[in-house]
Formats: C-alpha cells, sequence, structure tokens
C-alpha cells in the first residue's frame, strides 16, 4: 500500500514536470515560431510600414502647419480569420497623433466607432442637473479633414502536397475629404509559407 | 647594434599594428551592430535631414560584404534633446534582407518632433 502512494506520487510529480508552463510574451525579444495566421508582429509590421510612408511622404505637412483632423472609415476585413481591424487602426492612430500631423475624431466614423458620449452629453442641453456654464454649446465638432479606409486580404494557395502559401495583404487609402482625392495610398504584403497541416484561420 | 635593431624592429611592428587598427572601419556610435555581423556589414553612410514639419529623417546604406545573403532585423532608438528614448510604433523590430555583396539601405523617420537624433540596433537573424 505504501509502495503503491510513492509510485502515485512520484508519478504526479513527473506529469506536473511535463506540463506546459504559461509565460507573459516579452515583445522585444520574442523568438516564437511565426504561424501562418495573423499575429501580433503582423500587425505592428502593417501599421509600422503605414506610418512610416504616411509620414515621410510629406501628405501629412499641412500647409501653414497645424494638424489635419483625420476620420476613420470603413477598413473591411476580407481574410478567413476573425480580426478585428482596430488591432491595425489603432496604432495608426496613435502613431499619428504622437506625429503632431494629424489628430482623429471620435464623432463620426464609418464603422460605428465612435463615442457615444458625444451625442449623450448634447442631449443634455436642457437639463437643469448640469451647470449652465459648463454645457456645450452648438456647432463646436470639428468636420474631418482626411479619411482613412482599407482592406485586409487573404489569399491561400498549396504550392504542393505539403507546402501551403497564405498571402495578406494590408491595403490602406488616406483620402482629402474636401475633393475626395486620394492622397496617399499603401499596401503591405506578408507572405507566409508552411505545412499544409497548419491552419490559417 | 643587433640589439638596437631587434628592439627598433618590435617598436615598428607595434607602430604598424596600432596604425593599422585604428584604420579598420568602425561603425559610427550611433549605430550599434551585432558582433556577428562584424567583418559581414559595412556602414557606408548616414544621411540625416529634417523635414519642414520638424520629423527627424535617416538614412543609413550599409554593405554585405560577404558571399551569403544577410537576414537582419533592425530598430531604431529615438531619442529627445535630453537623450530620453520616445517610445513609438516607429522604434519596433523590423526586418532587412541584404543579398551578398550588395548595398542595402534603412530608412527611418521620428515619431514626432522631439526627436532630435537616434541609435540603430542591426542585429542578426535566424534564415527562412
Amino acid at each position: 500500500m505504501k509502495r503503491f502512494a510513492v509510485v502515485t506520487f512520484l508519478g504526479l510529480l513527473m506529469l506536473a514536470g511535463c506540463a506546459q508552463r504559461n509565460v507573459i510574451v516579452d515583445q522585444a525579444t520574442d523568438q516564437g515560431e511565426t504561424p501562418l495566421a495573423l499575429d501580433y508582429r503582423d500587425f505592428e509590421h502593417a501599421a509600422m510600414s503605414a506610418v512610416q510612408s504616411m509620414l515621410s511622404s510629406g501628405t501629412l505637412d499641412k500647409p501653414g502647419g497645424g494638424r489635419y483632423v483625420m476620420a476613420i472609415s470603413r477598413v473591411t476585413n476580407d481574410t478567413m480569420q476573425r480580426i478585428d481591424t482596430d488591432q491595425l487602426i489603432k496604432k495608426i492612430r496613435i502613431a499619428l497623433l504622437q506625429s503632431g500631423k494629424v489628430v482623429t475624431t471620435s464623432a463620426i466614423s464609418a464603422n460605428g466607432s465612435t463615442d457615444a458620449m458625444i451625442n449623450q452629453v448634447r442631449k443634455e442641453r436642457v437639463s437643469p442637473e448640469f451647470k449652465s456654464s459648463t454645457k456645450i454649446g452648438e456647432g463646436q465638432l470639428i468636420t474631418p479633414d482626411l479619411s482613412l479606409s482599407g482592406k485586409i486580404i487573404q489569399r491561400n494557395m498549396r504550392e504542393n502536397s505539403s507546402t501551403q502559401q497564405v498571402e495578406y495583404y494590408f491595403q490602406l487609402t488616406l483620402t482629402n475629404l474636401r475633393n475626395g482625392l486620394a492622397i496617399w495610398e499603401g499596401e503591405t504584403p506578408i507572405i507566409k509559407r508552411g505545412s499544409t497541416d497548419s491552419v490559417a484561420w | 647594434m643587433a640589439k638596437v635593431f631587434r628592439r627598433t624592429r618590435w617598436l615598428l611592428i607595434i607602430a604598424a599594428a596600432l596604425t593599422l587598427g585604428a584604420c579598420a572601419t568602425l561603425p559610427p556610435p550611433s549605430i550599434q551592430l551585432d558582433p556577428s555581423l562584424n567583418g559581414y556589414v559595412t556602414i557606408k553612410s548616414i544621411h540625416k535631414s529634417v523635414s519642414p514639419s520638424g520629423l527627424l529623417q535617416v538614412e543609413v546604406t550599409g554593405k554585405n560584404t560577404s558571399d551569403q545573403p544577410l537576414y537582419m532585423y533592425y530598430q531604431f532608438d529615438w531619442l529627445d534633446k535630453n537623450g530620453q528614448a520616445v517610445p513609438s510604433l516607429l522604434a519596433a523590430k523590423t526586418r532587412v534582407t541584404a543579398d551578398r555583396n550588395r548595398w542595402f539601405t534603412i530608412r527611418g523617420v521620428a515619431p514626432s518632433p522631439a526627436v532630435t537624433d537616434f541609435r540603430l540596433y542591426l542585429d542578426e537573424r535566424d534564415k527562412p
């Protein structure tokens, strides 16, 4: 009986030793394998390429100084994966705001990602509960100058019985809303190749 | 006389070695090459300019002097006037490949007008 208990205890210890440990990934030094699906490194790379291209192109240099006001238009996920396109757009918004050249409006967008409080606080104009001098008057919202739209495309192809290639294209367009002209366009392709056993959706 | 000549000869050899050592091409202090790239990568030029809206732009040209393609990462540190790093998406690691005996160019744009200087790290990565 005692021997059985010892063997069981040792067996449990061995099983515990084999269990995969959970770790927090250090993004600066991550040497993890690249999956065929999109991961954080792909979004970071696509966003960085877009921002670098926008800033170095000079199209965001407003004549006379100041900042452009940008609205977020539709960004379509045309991949086989469930992606929140904000993984891409939020990084771009942060970097453009940091550059001092662009500020993004939360008052209007094509994908519904506006701040609900903008309208909510205006509904309270007639409420006696709020101090009159702190109420927001009419005509304060700023019409955007630019619109950012885009699409993420995925294309799968089988190279042979054991290898498949997955191509992703991050396409973005910056449109001048005053005249409808696309003043900047960018495409970042990310091509991955791996086993047909890997799943890319 | 032979003793003096022998001593002078050693002095000349040491002096020549020191002179040659001083002539070896070292990357500028703003660029840090991983030791694994020593002897394979030479930095030829660094161009810095400031855009009309005040963003620092950097273009670094190097050469892969080896007979093999080099698969590398580069990463910028963007520094403000106090020498403090300005964290940004534009300081993320980025892949760059240099074909054998070919020039390669790395371009960077500062994330904010507060940036006045940079550091660039270049490191080897595993072949795909």
